[in-house]
């Protein structure tokens, strides 16, 4: 936390320590996202909300300064205090773009992974028809990383094609597995998106890759060290998320006519030699759109396996067999998601949503509803 | 009774005068441009020329963003939230008139606007669309 706020500081020192012809030219904005949820069932759980009422897991407020330093260079941060941080300040986005050309850019600093067609405005509710974007496919844990992008726009014919590289390094406290916050850290991070617009169609492609993932999981510290004590360190090694390869890919389209819209993503995400299971997301989404409010739908799926768990997982000793299952079981996530939605334009730059989301769980077989609403806005 | 109808009339009037002057409405630069480049400029997707935009509420901005941006201003309200905070484009200026705008494109050759009234625009600048 101490490192958000000094880098919050720093940032508003950057911003008011400029001289003043520039200050005249920062331009504010800002958004934000009232929401409130409850599950239906007294021991329900779903998305950080249970059978109270709560605001805080997605109620966030945000502040962007943005000083054009001189034509073609700006400077941005983005400062945001979340609910489920307890409010604090932090510094969501911060980041110098330079405009090379008419078409290309580039930024650097701290800046939003773009992994998902919605990764960049996953904040900005009032961006997307969902209250929230579907959770079959945006679970990974971290949204940002530090380094730089390149962005760039083609006109062919009638397409536009929008195609952005990237590099850096993720470093984040992440929910993974248990209860306790671990420890990510993702070097050497490579990849691309890709955009094809043609009319009212965007078609979207992502890759991204790692060698150097590390997600360390504080809950299985001991049952390693069990592990190599018995001579299974070949076991507790591929157990480990430290120094392995990792790869991301995902493909996704949206038609909008502004009638109604359709839109799909998939995505596969796997960290070679380790607890992560393979994950494959997908969801598929559409609604329509009247006068003054809209009415959607989405279904989703998570479908995780464990690759080749018997060769890589089979430990002598039963006990300890039953820990190493515990925990690849607590990390597998195989689950259905629908909900419904409604949206009201409530005033220029501001909806109120509704929604209904229903899971269910295949392993567990649990079943849980959530109700939520919610006011996003911009100005 | 009289003044009924006066009234009647006035308001009909002006009903109907909103559309008539809406097909007016010009979208000029000094720099000759394809049709097809002012929804990428005003969409935020292009950079060739700077756009300025008449205020929100302004009517002549309603017709020209359903016309030939195809959007309402809520729609677009939503595109340019996105496009503002994720760096990817800076939202156009403001103007707040026909006058102000015709100035900027007259003192900006990298400039483009539009405007409710044909009959203001002189033969320093070029007609690219109608709405």
């Amino acid at each position: 936390m101490k490192y958000y706020l000094s880098a919050c500081i720093g940032a508003a020192a950057l911003l008011t320590g400029l001289p003043s012809q520039a200050q005249d030219k920062i331009k504010w904005s800002g958004f934000g996202n009232i929401a409130a949820g409850m599950t239906t069932g007294s021991d329900d759980q779903l998305f950080g909300y249970d059978n109270d009422l709560d605001f805080n897991p997605e109620t966030l407020f945000a502040l962007q300064a943005k000083a054009n330093l001189s034509d073609k260079l700006t400077v941005t941060t983005q400062l945001m205090s979340r609910g489920s941080d307890d409010f604090d300040l932090g510094v969501e986005w911060a980041y110098l773009q330079y405009q090379l050309t008419d078409s290309t850019s580039v930024n650097m600093g701290k800046l939003r992974l773009p992994l998902y067609i919605y990764s960049d405005s996953l904040d900005v509710g009032y961006s997307y028809h969902w209250l929230r974007t579907p959770q079959s496919v945006y679970r990974v844990a971290f949204d940002n990383y530090t380094g730089v992008s390149v962005q760039h726009n083609a006109f062919v014919g009638d397409f536009i094609f929008n195609t952005q590289v990237i590099a850096g390094t993720v470093k984040d406290d992440v929910e993974a597995g248990g209860s306790e916050l671990s420890q990510a850290e993702l070097n050497n991070l490579i990849g691309f998106n890709a955009s094809a617009i043609y009319n009212n169609l965007t078609m979207r492609i992502a890759y991204y890759q790692t060698n150097d993932t590390n997600v360390h999981l504080q809950e299985i510290d001991t049952l390693l060290t069990s592990l190599e004590q018995i001579g299974a360190g070949d076991v507790a090694s591929e157990l480990e998320a430290s120094e392995d390869k990792g790869s991301f890919a995902g493909v996704g389209f949206m038609y909008d006519n502004f009638n109604w819209f359709v839109g799909a993503e998939y995505t596969q995400l796997e960290v070679e030699n380790s607890y992560i299971p393979k994950q494959r997301s997908s969801y598929i989404t559409a609604g329509k759109r009247f006068e003054n409010w809209s009415l959607h739908a989405t279904l989703g799926q998570t479908d995780d396996e464990i690759v080749d768990a018997e060769q890589r997982f089979t430990v002598p000793a039963p006990q300890l067999q039953n820990i190493v299952n515990q925990v690849l079981g607590g990390v597998v996530n195989e689950a259905t998601y629908s909900s419904v939605g409604v949206n009201f334009n409530v005033a220029p730059g501001a909806v109120f949503k509704f929604d209904v989301t229903h899971s269910d769980d295949k392993r567990t077989d649990a079943s849980d509803v959530l109700v939520s609403a919610a006011v996003q806005f911009v100005f | 009774m009289k003044k009924l109808v006066v009234l009647l009339i006035l308001v009909t009037a002006s009903i109907f005068s909103v559309p008539a002057s809406a097909q007016n409405g010009v979208v000029v630069s000094q720099t000759e441009i394809d049709d097809a480049s002012v929804p990428r400029i005003y969409l935020g997707q292009s950079r060739v020329l700077n756009g300025v935009n008449l205020p929100e509420d302004s009517a002549v901005r309603k017709a020209f963003e359903e016309k030939l941006l195809g959007q309402s201003g809520e729609q677009l309200k939503r595109h340019w939230a996105k496009l503002k905070f994720t760096g990817r484009a800076t939202p156009l200026n403001e103007l707040n008139g026909d006058d102000a705008v015709l100035e900027y494109v007259l003192n900006n050759p990298q400039g483009i606007g539009y405007i409710s009234d044909k009959s203001k625009v002189t033969d320093k600048l070029n007609i690219i669309a109608t709405f």
